[in-house]
């Protein structure tokens, strides 16, 4: 594995943690922890923790598997199915981050913390594509 | 010498001419690349807006709490919830109740709905009803505009006793956080389901001093005690230092402080 797939699967991980914990939470109605601000409970109970009935978290849950078991695909190929699927985490990313700012007017340290590691993903998987290792 | 001389040239000249061609193609490469990286995130993109527009996000707020002529929801369950108890101000139950349960809740929080429509009967029932506890509510109204209007409309409620109604009928008509849903409409109809209640006094005494001062203290009272998310409680025997629970712990903080 070189360092570069080692990186995206060790981010690719906490992610999963991430999206892992608020799931288990929306499904037992518990409380997030919050660390600062109060927003974790207000997000999570929004109408806009589910899209068409799928909690938002377990759509995260899924994005962050898919990511890691691409990172099992070589070559090109490979790389340009890790910028397709961070692409549309990280623009998924920048709704959710919109509707916490604007529309829901609170902000859940968890959520920010997927769209950071998402955002590093993205930035990984173009590095890799576009500077792709002399060895490829 | 000369054969030698031209050979080097020719050599020479070869090798530009290579390393051109590889430049060229690298740069070909690179052009290549970059076009399949615009194309795949612009389609990941696309396909991302196309699934959140689709699946609507959000939805309207189709529910009764922005329809001036629906009816309050359960009215009745609540009056029957909380009849007989004495209310004093921002205090439910018997005022010299062993335990305090102080609740800080946002009248817009949907968590707060969601203690007040499921645990809240049972605390009423089993600790306040039973005079083991007395429940006082403070408002810690921080998500936005409409939480400042019920909190202000169920302070001056409290002056009237009725502040425990007014709050347990909100969390069952809740609308949807920061639309715009606590309008005079909404809080005269809400108010307007509380038996015995003066519905314009409490209306004009919104803006009093006396409400405003309160709301203040409340908010205060939630930043002295850390709270940071909505609904906190603090429960304690009188004249101990209370302890900071979330809904899902506070009936177990209760038995224990009982025991």
């Amino acid at each position: 594995m070189t360092r570069r797939v080692a990186a995206m699967a060790a981010l690719a991980l906490a992610g999963l943690g991430v999206a892992t914990y608020l799931t288990v939470v929306h499904y037992s109605g518990g409380e997030p922890v919050c660390a600062v601000g109060h927003g974790c409970v207000t997000v999570q109970e929004s109408e806009y923790a589910e899209l068409a009935g799928v909690p938002v978290a377990l759509i995260g849950l899924i994005g962050y598997v898919a990511i890691l078991a691409s990172l099992a695909l070589r070559g090109d190929t490979g790389r340009l199915v890790r910028v397709a699927m961070t692409a549309g985490g990280f623009a998924f990313s920048v709704y959710l981050t919109y509707l916490e700012l604007f529309v829901i007017d609170a902000i859940c340290q968890w959520c920010v913390g997927s769209a950071v590691i998402m955002t590093a993903l993205l930035a990984l998987a173009v590095h890799d594509f576009l500077h792709p290792p002399e060895d490829a | 010498m000369s054969k030698d001389s031209r050979e080097q040239r020719r050599a020479q000249a070869r090798a530009q001419r290579e390393a051109a061609e590889r430049a060229a193609a690298q740069a070909a490469q690179r052009r290549k690349r970059l076009q399949q990286l615009g194309g795949v995130v612009v389609a990941a993109v696309v396909v991302v807006v196309a699934v959140v527009l689709i699946a609507g996000g959000g939805g309207s707020d189709d529910n009764a709490a922005t329809d001036p002529t629906a009816t309050v929801n359960a009215t009745a369950e609540i009056q029957e919830q909380l009849d007989g108890i004495p209310q004093d101000g921002f205090t439910l139950g018997d005022p010299d109740a062993p335990i305090t349960i102080t609740e800080f809740g946002d009248l817009q929080c949907p968590a707060c709905a969601n203690f007040a429509n499921t645990l809240m009967p049972r605390i009423v029932n089993d600790w306040v009803r039973t005079g083991k506890a007395r429940f006082q509510y403070r408002h810690f109204a921080f998500l936005g505009e409409d939480s400042t209007r019920l909190a202000q409309m169920a302070l001056a409620l409290a002056e009237q006793d009725r502040m425990f109604d007014f709050i347990e009928l909100v969390y069952a008509n809740q609308g949807a956080e920061n639309s715009g849903y606590a309008t005079d409409d909404y809080l005269r109809r809400i108010a307007g389901a509380i038996p015995g209640v003066d519905v314009e006094r409490a209306m004009k005494a919104r803006e009093s001093d006396a409400v405003l001062d309160r709301l203040g203290e409340d908010q205060a009272l939630a930043q002295t005690n850390g709270v940071d998310s909505t609904p906190t409680f603090l429960v304690g025997r009188s004249g101990q230092t209370p302890q900071k629970v979330g809904a899902s712990q506070l009936e177990s903080a209760l038995t224990q402080l009982d025991s």
